[in-house]
């Protein structure tokens, strides 16, 4: 049977009964020893050393048997801590919580041998995480307090500690003006102020030996005595402090100290400061990203990097095989980036205009219910793509194969249902492929890609003013057919002039081959309302009208 | 054919009494009340109507659309595809390039069939599929 060491701590907060021969921490003791031999039949027997805290409270962890039994613990010569009551061991839930973890990390139970509060069964260690839980509430009420506490200092302009800014001193809850070092912060901000430039204020600053004074932290460390550096030069720059306000997350408090600077050189710096930010990512470097970078390989799979060119400003962005970089041009491709990523972005896009369509190639199944969504879903991705989203981009696209014959897109399947906002049952990796009706050839010396032919042209829209009148057209022949009314009675009716009727009304005898056009958008340029309304003599024969105005000859 | 482009080419020579007669010979109506050249290309209309076939039903059909103006049927194109939800079902029919009409597996001859089968009751198919829609007043 393995041996358990059991260590008996006792504690007691008073002095009073101490000098006794017999007292409260031998009882303690004693029970503890009695309960010890009870679990003899585990192996348990109780260590030689003796863990007394006499006259000390439970509110602090610095006891000095305490701190002996925690040595003894973290050097691995006890299993189990045997105390009277809980409370023997701390009265502070926080410190209970720190002991435990301490106890865990060793592989240490403790028993409480009245309070049947045992960590080596389940029971026991139910009661202690319970305990722990409200250890951790106490914990962060107490930052949340803190917190509080901080938010309404400072909303009364209190300076709330930290290493204070140059130019004061902490005094109580406020901060004090040190007169030299806040004239070196005045020279900063004429300085900056004159030249607009932080770099020039830290060179001037080095050469003319205006150091950073020498301060001391709490602590009596310390620090300064060098020359500034730029990031301290923001920094005082940007300091609302030395308007006299503190500063608590995003809001700006009146403060309890006196400024150094006057408002209306901090907002000139300010203005100043924005109006320079370093290393802005504009909107010329966004577009410019190589958005196939990593996903575009050539027909043999090798992989196409993206390279560039500079002419002046302007940046001429290709995709090339490795063995251009590697100085065997014959073998190799260039590819205008602009082109490939064009024709990418957009056949990803039309994929997504016709959602169904995607569903069926990416083999996923799909609910009535969910129509309407998948959907707004996919015009939402459509638009995304046409935006060139790079993330969209590289979630959705696992390679492009440009080839000599055609451009092969490898779309993960998954994050194409992801897009669509349905599950993907399938497995995590599918993929199906989009084939662009892009190749790529040779014209004069570089790779061009070209789109291949056989879409049909877009269908112009109907003339809506030819068909108007064809309307119209048929309407008055239709009441002139009757017989009961002349031209000369209908044009007074409509309110049109005689010859109009005349000549609107015989559009009812266009050949039907040519009203089938004209229905259809499919007619001839030159075949217009104004031009059908103004000939003079319409053929009679339909043959002489088509070879006039006919799309297909009968 | 012959005898139409004679029939034609004779129409420039006939007067005014004989145009009215020949209408009335070949349409079965009195003569409208125009003059004789616009008889002459009503006429000749007429004629190579009767010959070689009028409007179809479907430009008939259209051009009485727009007259009316009440309703607008867009045609379905070509290489599109129509959903339907039906009772919970979505039925997807697709218009080939050829502009054949696809359900099921199976050709169809027009949407109205299809909108038949699918909801038992006869039902325009144009309308059936979003393809008819009234038209603002």
């Amino acid at each position: 049977m393995n041996r358990v060491r059991c260590a008996i701590y006792t504690r007691k907060s008073s002095e009073e009964g101490l000098e006794q021969a017999f007292n409260s921490l031998d009882a303690q003791r004693e029970a503890c020893a009695a309960y010890v031999l009870s679990q003899a039949s585990e192996g348990w027997s109780a260590l030689p050393e003796i863990y007394d805290d006499g006259g000390l409270s439970g509110g602090s962890l610095e006891r000095p048997a305490l701190q002996r039994l925690l040595a003894d613990i973290a050097a691995g010569r006890v299993d189990i801590i045997v105390v009277y009551k809980v409370d023997r061991l701390t009265r502070s839930l926080l410190d209970f919580a720190k002991l435990v973890e301490v106890f865990d990390k060793a592989g240490v139970s403790f028993v409480s041998i009245t309070q049947s509060f045992n960590t080596t069964t389940s029971m026991g260690r139910l009661t202690l995480n319970m305990l722990l839980s409200f250890a951790q509430f106490e914990r962060e009420v107490t930052a949340e307090r803190l917190r509080d506490k901080i938010a309404a200092s400072k909303a009364k302009g209190m300076w709330m500690g930290g290493t204070p800014p140059l130019g004061y001193q902490p005094d109580g809850r406020s901060l004090a003006i040190v007169g030299p070092h806040a004239e070196i912060v005045r020279e900063i901000y004429r300085r900056y102020l004159g030249s607009g430039n932080v770099r020039l204020v830290v060179e001037q600053l080095a050469a003319e030996r205006i150091l950073a004074p020498v301060r001391h932290t709490s602590g009596g460390r310390a620090y300064g005595g060098v020359a500034f550096c730029r990031g301290q030069i923001y920094s005082i720059l940007k300091s609302p402090i030395y308007i006299g306000e503190i500063a608590h997350r995003e809001v700006r408090y009146k403060g309890q100290h006196q400024p150094i600077i006057d408002r209306a050189t901090w907002d000139a710096v300010q203005a100043r400061l924005d109006g320079n930010v370093p290393g802005e990512r504009r909107a010329t470097n966004i577009a410019t990203t190589s958005l196939l970078a990593g996903l575009i390989v050539d027909e043999a799979g090798e992989p196409l990097v993206a390279a560039h060119a500079c002419k002046g400003k302007v940046r001429y962005r290709y995709y090339v095989s490795r063995a251009r970089q590697d100085g065997d041009p014959a073998k190799s491709i260039r590819l205008r980036a602009r082109e490939i990523e064009n024709a990418v972005v957009e056949s990803i896009a039309a994929a997504f205009d016709d959602p169904l369509d995607l569903i069926a190639r990416a083999g996923m199944s799909i609910a009535a219910a969910d129509l309407q969504r998948i959907f707004a879903a996919a015009g939402v991705a459509a638009a995304t793509m046409r935006q060139r989203s790079t993330t969209m981009m590289r979630s959705l696209v696992t390679k492009v194969m440009v080839g000599a014959h055609a451009t092969d897109i490898t779309m993960s399947s998954s994050a194409v249902a992801e897009q669509l906002a349905t599950l993907w049952a399938g497995p995590k990796d599918a993929t199906f492929t989009l084939t662009l009706p892009v190749r790529i050839t040779r014209t004069g010396r570089t790779l061009r890609l070209i789109q291949n032919d056989g879409r049909a042209v877009a269908a112009t829209p109907p003339d809506a003013s030819i068909i108007k009148l064809l309307v119209k057209a048929h309407r008055w022949w239709a009441r002139l057919r009757q017989g009961d009314i002349t031209v000369r009675e209908l044009a007074e009716a409509e309110g049109v002039v005689k010859s109009y009727v005349t000549r609107v009304t015989r559009l009812a005898f266009l050949s039907p081959a040519i009203v089938d056009d004209i229905l259809a958008g499919r007619q001839r340029a030159e075949l217009d309302a104004k031009r059908l309304a103004l000939t003079a003599d319409l053929p009679t024969r339909w043959s002489e009208q088509q070879e006039t105005w006919g799309v297909t000859l009968q | 054919m012959a005898k139409l482009d004679d029939d034609l080419a004779a129409l420039a020579t006939l007067s005014s009494v004989q145009l009215q007669d020949r209408w009335k010979a070949v349409t079965g109506t009195l003569a409208p009340r125009i003059s004789a050249s616009f008889l002459r290309l009503a006429l000749g209309y007429e004629m190579q109507a009767k010959a070689l076939g009028g409007l179809s039903r479907a430009t008939q059909q259209r051009l009485a659309q727009l007259a009316a103006a009440r309703t607008e049927t867009r045609p379905a194109a070509r290489g599109s595809r129509l959903i339907r939800e039906w009772n919970g079902t979505a039925h997807v029919v697709t218009i080939g390039e050829d502009g054949a009409i696809r359900w099921n597996d199976r050709n169809w001859n027009s949407l109205s069939e299809v909108a038949r089968e699918i909801t038992g009751t006869r039902w325009s198919g144009p309308a059936f599929f979003g393809l008819k829609k009234r038209l603002a007043a």
